[in-house]
């Protein structure tokens, strides 16, 4: 459950919302969208109360994990179907845009992860939104896919005047992405500001743990093999990643979400392992 | 399994017993042809229900949680679970009070109940591999429910749609007791009709009352695969002349806007 959310977002920027697992940040989302309802409080979209308006009705797209293409169309079709009435838009235009010059007439299965992703944000910006939400839009794909969308996205919202929020837990991409970072913590909105300021202040902005009823930002914890401390929490090696010499492993926890953590060990694949308090 | 046993056992069992039911003439049987009619009317009228009612309770099911729902859930499954003609015989004296009895009404509300728990069935796992979020995403693209329906869910559910079409047709055209019990021989479905045939002398009607229950489900499937391809088809043209670049300039134009 949200409580005493209050968050402005002004028009043409970009804010993220970050914040562990479960802390509400998709809820948040959602309900802008209109995709959930509001029990108490109001949604004002510039000076337009917006909280009980229907979704498609609210000028909003969303960009949601997975490209979420509609199969049976084709790229073009799919981006034509988003476009308003009229529009003086033109599809290939718009695939041009996104790096998908001539995918017009081919069919969803046909194109890379990253490429649907491309035609994912191809047709949500031909809607011609006021505000493009996006729900960790980027979690499927690999760092230079990521990095790549992240840019793309950028470039074409401040070029289009759309105003964005992105709901993340990755601190490097709302420092990549965000003019204005909101950290939200089991439903309440813990911290906000500059992503520069709160990266160097905040301790709960981007990935973190609990041990022991404590928070730790992912700097200030380890994976190792077997615990010596009290308090730990349980997680799967998926995968290693070595970078400026210094070892990190991707782990996943037992709710599923990934993360990546520092350590001195080595592990493999599939191995326990467990994420502990760093020293001092 | 061997695939040649297999391939035995499904022409011992399937193929060859239908060599016997082939007729050597055929009569154009005018009784046969009014039953034939009823049952064509009636699968229609059963398929459309199990549509209407399966669709929105399978979608229910499958995105709503609450107790309200698990005890639809468990309500529609009991007919998968208890003999149907048990309840059809509770059924039955309810239909009799209502004057329902004897009626194409009363059978086609009562051929509901062993097709239902299926359809929704269906449906629910047809929904559930959709996903929430690609409905979602529908909901933000197209807001209009028919047009969603028609561009977007219908032609994603196509096998759901399909599957649920063949399955009532079949489960329908297969019920004798329950058309029996409730038709009380006044209205007629081909199996009706074909058993009292096959247990008389009239083989050459017998014949032809079998050739109709086996090519019915046949016809059906391949209206079904020719209305669904259509859709389909149908859509990506409508698709493709929307939003036409130069149409819209034109309009813009007569308009009196020029394009920055």
């Amino acid at each position: 459950m949200l409580q005493e959310i209050d968050l402005t977002i002004s028009s043409g920027k970009c804010v993220a919302l970050v914040g562990p697992s479960g802390s509400g940040k998709t809820t948040l989302l959602r309900l802008i969208a209109g995709l959930e309802r509001v029990s108490s409080g109001t949604i004002h979209f510039g000076t337009t109360e917006m909280t009980r308006v229907a979704p498609n009705e609210r000028g909003v797209t969303m960009l949601f994990q997975r490209p979420l293409l509609f199969p049976h169309l084709t790229v073009g079709q799919n981006v034509r179907l988003a476009m308003k009435k009229g529009s003086r838009q033109d599809v290939n235009e718009w695939l041009e845009r996104v790096g998908l010059t001539g995918r017009a007439e081919s069919f969803v299965h046909e194109l890379s992860g990253g490429e649907q992703q491309r035609a994912s944000l191809a047709r949500a910006l031909a809607s011609e939104p006021n505000f493009l939400l996006l729900d960790e839009p980027f979690s499927s794909l690999d760092l230079p896919r990521r990095r790549e969308l992240r840019t793309l996205i950028r470039r074409l919202t401040e070029a289009e005047g759309v105003t964005t929020l992105l709901v993340t837990h990755d601190r490097e991409e709302a420092m990549a992405m965000a003019d204005y970072v909101y950290v939200m913590e089991q439903g309440r909105i813990i911290d906000q500001g500059n992503p520069v300021r709160l990266a160097e202040t905040s301790p709960f902005f981007g990935d973190g743990v609990h041990l022991n009823g404590e928070w730790y930002s992912l700097s200030d914890v380890k994976l190792v093999l077997r615990p010596t401390k009290e308090s730990f929490e349980r997680v799967t090696i998926t995968k290693e990643l070595i970078q400026y010499g210094v070892r990190f492993y991707e782990v996943e926890r037992e709710a599923g979400e990934r993360l990546i953590v520092q350590t001195s060990e080595t592990f493999s694949e599939a191995m326990t392992a467990y994420i502990v308090r760093k020293e001092g | 399994m061997r695939p040649t046993l297999v391939k035995s056992l499904l022409i011992g069992l399937i193929v060859l017993p239908l060599i016997g039911v082939i007729p050597t003439t055929w009569t154009w049987n005018p009784r046969l042809l009014d039953t034939v009619t009823t049952t064509v009317l009636m699968i229609a009228a059963v398929t459309l229900l199990n549509h209407l009612v399966g669709y929105a309770a399978g979608k229910a099911i499958a995105f709503r949680t609450g107790r309200l729902i698990r005890l639809m859930e468990l309500l529609i499954s009991l007919p998968l679970f208890l003999p149907v003609l048990l309840l059809s015989f509770g059924l039955y004296l309810t239909w009799i009070r209502l004057g329902l009895a004897d009626q194409f009404l009363g059978v086609l509300l009562v051929l509901l109940l062993p097709t239902l728990p299926y359809t929704i069935r269906i449906y629910t796992n047809g929904f559930q591999a959709l996903g929430e979020q690609m409905m979602e995403q529908m909901i933000l693209i197209q807001p209009n429910r028919f047009k969603r329906f028609f561009f977007l869910t219908g032609p994603m559910m196509r096998s759901s749609l399909q599957s649920v079409t063949l399955l009532v047709t079949v489960i329908a055209l297969s019920q004798y007791a329950l058309v029996a019990l409730i038709g009380g021989g006044v209205v007629r479905m081909i199996a009706l009709e074909a058993f009292p045939l096959y247990t008389g002398n009239s083989l050459v009607a017998a014949k032809e009352a079998t050739i109709w229950l086996i090519a019915l489900p046949f016809l059906i499937y391949f209206v079904q695969l020719m209305v669904f391809s259509s859709w389909v088809r149908l859509v990506r043209r409508l698709l493709d002349g929307r939003n036409d670049p130069a149409r819209n300039e034109d309009i813009w134009k007569e308009k009196g806007v020029t394009r920055d």
